[in-house]
């Protein structure tokens, strides 16, 4: 009984891992198609308000006094992210009108694989240090194979 | 052209890896969730000082917007609570490319059928070749990285902790 919960538990984590990636990229499609309308970074600032909006009703419950006090304590660093995002974004809106969904998509995921390969054999972060390998690099040319073929077909 | 676009590209995808790890990072103080609304009000106030200070690449009038094109923020952090919750059960890794699997094939679809697009982009064998090779690829870079992933899976964890 206890293993067909895991089991449940394990089969719901994977579609909900999915369903992410997939709402993800309806939401990069939307964004595009929303910068098309009041401009690129018109579109990330809508972006941006709406998810503090929809954010703040999800956090609602435990926005507290601990979490108010948290965030006091948290480097100031830690809250550049924003500015990232906002980056994010614009440029994906401007990529993806122009080469499509697809392969926009696939230039973000070679060039982050790429960039945390890297990061990872230097240790960026003060992550742990982990060498670039050998199939590291295969994994690497493989994905510049699939963006060739994407741009090719 | 195209050069250029594939480059502003690559540097998405630094923005993108560096974006990841701050949030996070901010998770393992916050929680997760909580990190992800901090990312966006962030981002809110530094677009709407942009365009105070006089940036502008479009005309911001909410008239004749469909409604539709608003859910793009709200399905972001929706994906982040469904990635907070499948990480402490199938781990940083599997996440990972499930998220990219799930990604490039909806993509794959979205292109198809020209979903909110003016023109679509059929999906030849030659396309279908792409994604599996992409795929192929992150899982390849990314399989090893098990014995590095507990540091971003415990990122993970505790974020989901408060």
């Amino acid at each position: 009984m206890q293993n067909i919960i895991a089991n449940n538990k394990r089969t719901m984590a994977i579609a909900g891992g999915i369903l992410a990636g997939m709402l993800t990229a309806v939401a990069i499609r939307v964004n595009a198609s929303l910068g098309e309308y009041v401009g690129v970074l018109e579109s990330a600032f809508i972006v941006h308000v709406v998810g503090t909006i929809f954010g703040l009703l999800l956090i609602s419950r435990s926005l507290n006094k601990i979490f108010i006090n948290r965030l006091k304590a948290t480097p100031k660093h830690l809250l550049t992210g924003g500015l990232l995002g906002v980056g994010i974004v614009v440029i994906s809106n401007i990529i993806v009108s122009k080469l499509g969904t697809t392969l926009s998509v696939g230039l973000f995921i070679t060039s982050m694989l790429t960039f945390s390969c890297i990061a990872d054999h230097f240790g960026f972060f003060s992550l742990p240090k982990f060498r670039f390998s050998k199939q590291r690099l295969i994994g690497l040319l493989c994905t510049i194979i699939g963006l060739i073929l994407l741009i090719q077909g | 052209m195209f050069i250029f676009l594939i480059l502003i590209a690559c540097i998405n995808g630094i923005l993108l890896s560096n974006n990841y790890l701050i949030n996070a990072s901010l998770g393992t103080k916050v929680g997760s969730l909580k990190s992800s609304f901090i990312n966006h009000l962030v981002g809110a106030l530094f677009a709407f000082t942009l365009l105070l200070i006089g940036i502008h690449t479009g005309n911001l009038s909410l008239n004749n917007i469909p409604l539709y094109l608003f859910i793009g923020g709200m399905l972001g952090i929706i994906a982040v609570f469904l990635g907070n919750y499948a990480i402490p059960i199938i781990g940083a890794m599997t996440l990972n490319i499930l998220l990219i699997s799930g990604q490039l094939i909806t993509s794959a679809i979205i292109d198809h059928i020209g979903f909110m697009s003016t023109e679509a982009i059929e999906l030849t064998p030659l396309r279908i070749a792409g994604i599996i090779f992409i795929i192929l690829g992150a899982f390849l870079v990314l399989l090893k990285k098990q014995k590095n992933i507990p540091a971003m899976l415990e990122v993970g964890k505790q974020g989901t902790v408060s």
